[in-house]
């Protein structure tokens, strides 16, 4: 009987130490689509022989890893954020605490998947190198990650997670947020939003050394931040400022220097009244890009699409995350 | 002189080190005397404003030249 892809969870922990599994995983939950990877360095021998075939194939090196996305549960969205940023500082007492999330080592974590009811594998020692929230309109926020891992067991175990998520209704939805934005300003002000996302990237260097074809290291390098709002504005002064960097409407020419804005944006757990579960995220220094619009023969409302490079001011990070939810520690 | 750090609240700390993990536990008030681990963490409280070196020593203003070195110096 063929197996059932429907039939599928992702399970995460956070490690203490590198070399060392996690078992079972924290949390588990479905995906909207990828899963564990393994990918492999597979080549014929390039050599000349006494025939135009060639006899041996080289395997230079293995990869494994995974790319995911599912809805951003409030449980272990927070655990994901500690995966992208390095350093959680929890404050607050029961039933709400706050995580505020900022750069630090990444910590190696543990990542398992099923598949068809029957088929387990998990990879370990990972680390994130790439973390995105995004919604559209008012549906579930998605969470994307991607991941680079050193170890994995093929055939993994049978797990339980110690806080299954599977089905769980508790993930982040737009719907009662908030939605800010200026362009030219580190004052935001409430926008139409449609639409947006905000990316954490790791520069992973992985490396294979000399002796095993599995990775020897990961090592995270440098951190960019992005960001992007799809606005429907009720005149273009917010665009024109971005250009001229004069605070009235009016600016005659275009800057020479980059122009700094802001964002902030809040987002809620899905339908639920006490609201313990708030993700509230800021860049506080923005520069923010966008193209003039054109117009159309729909005669559809005008959409600015906003695209930000956030960058870090002193002491700060480029994008700040604080999480509220019920969850103490990771 | 035992170094003492004030916590504004409580707080926990997940943070790293190299390839290992730090959790601290705070409870608001004072700590006395951190061990290494608890003192990268307050150092990492400090840098977000939720504790404060209360007793951190402040560099030493130089040593008035006495009047025979000053004579040296002029000489």
């Amino acid at each position: 009987m063929p197996l059932n892809s429907k039939l599928g969870l992702f399970g995460l922990a956070k490690q203490t130490v590198k070399g060392t599994q996690v078992t079972p995983p924290l949390y588990s939950h479905g995906l909207s689509s990828g899963g564990l990877a393994h990918d492999r360095s597979l080549a014929p021998q390039a050599l000349s022989s006494g025939a135009r075939t060639t006899g041996q194939t080289i395997l230079s090196s293995q990869s494994p890893g995974a790319t995911v996305q599912s809805p951003a549960y409030v449980a272990a969205l927070g655990l994901y954020l500690l995966a992208a940023m390095g350093v959680d500082t929890v404050t607050g007492t029961t039933p709400a605490y706050t995580h505020t999330f900022s750069h630090g080592a990444l910590p190696w974590m543990s990542l398992y998947q099923s598949l068809g009811g029957s088929e387990y594998m998990s990879v370990y020692d990972a680390k994130c190198s790439e973390l995105k929230l995004s919604w559209s309109v008012d549906e579930p926020v998605l969470i994307d990650t991607t991941w680079v891992a050193l170890s994995e067991k093929p055939a993994q175990a049978t797990f339980t997670a110690t806080t299954p998520l599977d089905q769980s209704a508790a993930f982040l939805s737009p719907i009662g947020g908030t939605f800010q934005l200026d362009a030219s300003t580190g004052t935001p002000v409430t926008a139409t939003v449609l639409s947006g996302d905000m990316t954490v990237t790791n520069t992973m260097d992985v490396e294979t050394a000399s002796g095993s074809t599995m990775p020897a290291f990961a090592q995270e390098g440098d951190i960019t931040a992005a960001c992007s709002l799809v606005v429907v504005p009720d005149d273009l002064g917010m665009w024109q400022r971005a250009i001229t960097g004069v605070a009235a409407r009016g600016g005659t020419t275009p800057a020479e220097s980059p122009i700094y804005g802001s964002f902030a944006v809040t987002l809620k757990e899905n339908l639920q009244p006490t609201n313990y579960a708030i993700l509230a995220t800021t860049g506080a220094k923005v520069m923010w890009d966008c193209a003039y619009p054109s117009p159309s023969t729909a005669g559809a409302a005008v959409q600015l699409s906003w695209a930000g490079i956030p960058v870090a001011s002193a002491g700060g990070t480029p994008l700040a995350f604080a999480l509220t939810n019920t969850v103490a520690t990771y | 002189m035992k170094k003492t750090w004030e916590i504004k609240e409580d707080v926990h700390v997940d943070m790293g080190d190299g390839d290992r993990r730090i959790t601290c536990d705070f409870a608001a008030g004072e700590v006395e005397d951190p061990n290494a681990d608890d003192l990268l963490a307050l150092e990492h409280l400090e840098s977000q404003g939720l504790a404060k070196q209360v007793n951190k020593e402040t560099p030493k203003t130089p040593a008035k030249a006495s009047a025979k070195e000053d004579d040296h110096a002029t000489q």
